[in-house]
């Protein structure tokens, strides 16, 4: 028996290691906000600024929107389902809701600001299609 | 060193201190060699009695904060404390040592193995690629990020209960909030090294546990064969509930079984604390847990106390089994009640005797029973009835 596990153990060490290997490498040729932001290159969302602008001028604690088209084309249609998951994943401590009026801000990956309906105090564009709006609020 | 390793050894020091008192508590960590061949274990329960008090911390309102945590930490080292003043120290036995050459060498080929994954491992923590489950950054790292972020289980718009599966038990995001708290900000390439110190501890903790038991040139290869085994090397350091969870299942059954085999109640309680803390790392361990103790309890009924006397090198005397049902054993006399239900059992064989008093009494009028016999009876129970001329009546 602790022949056995030795053989199996011995059999699986290379490509254990190689699979060690290979991510290290992939680690290193890349940045650490690259590797960060892995997770939605991966589910195939290219364009990821978008996020790093709301990042930084969505206050922390506030609440945001996100509009997001059901077709772009410079992402896939599958990939634009993970939007709102990778947007909740980055953005936190600014707070996702679902419902439009609760909403101080408006991220749209590819969707249409316009027609939401709301008044915007300002946006922001990052490329054509994605964009970062303060919703206006009355006194 | 930068702050989130400094921070990761810190949080580990934490988790061996609290988890050394805790075995120092219940007798299982006495001396200093001791400490040594169980610091693995100390890790591993120092980690998941802090992840199920963050837990019903979290619950009762409080936040992950090095208060809380250093607060909680203090009073399970002071109950750990006040009992090992109490409880006896648990008679560890040496470990087993290998007498020839051959399996000392294949030993040693194993614990090389086995140090050459972990390192490699440790490699790979320390550069992460930044690569996640589908699951671990669509809610898991979410509900860690609200724990840390919001000062606990927010319930408002964007919190903890507005991510995916609410319903699940908050144990592992307490944890990485922990980690984020003691990193100094919720950087998720920071956690892999903090699973692989829980992965290193883990397979420390089933060497320390099993070196008594298993010979070394058997223990050794198939813990290298263990770490090697392709989905636990890809489970340390993902960030998925899986991963503890397989940890916390894999002690859970091996201190369940060293409790089959000794009934030390020590190892159950070690076992039971590893399988309320699966239970807590998500609702498919619940399950998982309930069937590994109904197994568990099911072969305790059966499985009789192995007598460690009769094994080489072993220094502690077995202790007498506790009687299984009324009049088990063939031969004895005295009909033997078990302890839980002993006094329900010793009322209805009250009643009964009773009752047949009665009828006795009925049929034989002239004849009166005497009072020694009734009141022994009365007063003893089962034992007494066993030993009353009634019962040969």
């Amino acid at each position: 028996m602790a022949s056995a596990a030795a053989a199996v153990t011995l059999w699986h060490v290379p490509s254990e290691l190689r699979e060690v290997w290979r991510d290290v490498r992939n680690a290193s040729t890349q940045t650490r906000l690259e590797r960060q932001l892995l997770p939605a290159r991966v589910v195939g969302l290219r364009e990821t600024r978008i996020f790093l602008v709301a990042a930084e001028v969505i206050p922390r604690g506030s609440t945001y929107y996100v509009a997001s088209a059901d077709t772009g084309p410079t992402t896939e249609a599958g990939a634009l389902v993970w939007v709102r998951p990778f947007a909740t994943y980055w953005l936190l401590p600014r707070r996702r809701t679902d419902e439009l009026g609760e909403a101080d801000w408006v991220v749209s990956y590819g969707g249409d600001l316009d027609s939401l309906g709301l008044r915007y105090r300002r946006v922001i564009r990052s490329g054509a299609e994605f964009a970062l709006a303060e919703v206006a609020r009355d006194a | 060193m930068t702050r989130e390793l400094t921070g990761v050894i810190a949080l580990t020091a934490g988790y061996t201190t609290v988890g050394a008192a805790v075995l120092y508590g219940i007798g299982l960590l006495r001396t200093v060699r001791q400490s040594l061949r169980l610091i693995g274990l100390a890790i591993i329960v120092g980690w998941v009695l802090t992840g199920i008090g963050l837990s019903l911390a979290l619950a009762i309102g409080l936040s992950v904060s090095v208060v809380t945590t250093g607060a909680l930490w203090g009073v399970i080292a002071v109950l750990a404390f006040l009992g090992g003043r109490v409880l006896p120290p648990f008679p560890l036995p040496a470990a087993r040592s290998e007498q020839t050459l051959v399996g000392r060498s294949i030993a040693l080929v194993g614990a090389g193995l086995l140090a050459v994954d972990l390192t490699a491992l440790a490699w790979r923590s320390a550069n992460p690629s930044g690569q996640l489950h589908a699951d671990v950054w669509n809610f898991w790292l979410p509900k860690a990020k609200t724990i840390y972020f919001f000062d606990g289980l927010d319930t408002g718009v964007g919190g903890f209960t507005s991510q995916t599966s609410p319903d699940y038990p908050p144990l592992v995001p307490a944890l990485e909030a922990l980690t984020f708290t003691f990193a100094g900000g919720a950087d998720v390439l920071a956690l892999p090294l903090a699973h692989w110190a829980v992965a290193v501890a883990f397979f420390g903790a089933l060497a320390g546990l099993l070196r008594e038991r298993v010979r070394p040139a058997i223990l050794w290869p198939a813990l290298a064969m263990l770490a090697f085994m392709p989905m636990l090397a890809r489970l340390i350091g993902s960030s998925l509930a899986d991963e503890p969870l397989a940890l916390l299942y894999a002690l859970a059954g091996v201190c369940s079984a060293l409790w089959l085999l000794d009934r030390d109640w020590r190892m159950a309680a070690l076992g039971s604390v590893f399988l309320v803390a699966a239970t807590l790392t998500k609702n498919e361990g619940l399950m998982l847990s309930l069937a590994l103790a109904l197994v568990v309890a099911l072969v305790a009924r059966r499985r009789p106390v192995v007598d460690r006397t009769t094994r080489a090198g072993s220094r502690r005397r077995a202790r007498p089994r506790a009687p299984r049902s009324v009049g088990a054993r063939a031969g004895d006399a005295r009909p033997r009640v078990p302890r839980l239900c002993g006094r329900v059992l010793d009322q209805l064989c009250r009643a009964a005797l009773l009752r047949r008093q009665q009828r006795r009494a009925r049929r034989r009028p002239d004849r009166p029973l005497p009072r020694c016999t009734l009141s022994a009876s009365l007063r003893g129970g089962p034992r007494a009835i066993a030993r009353s001329p009634l019962r040969t009546a």
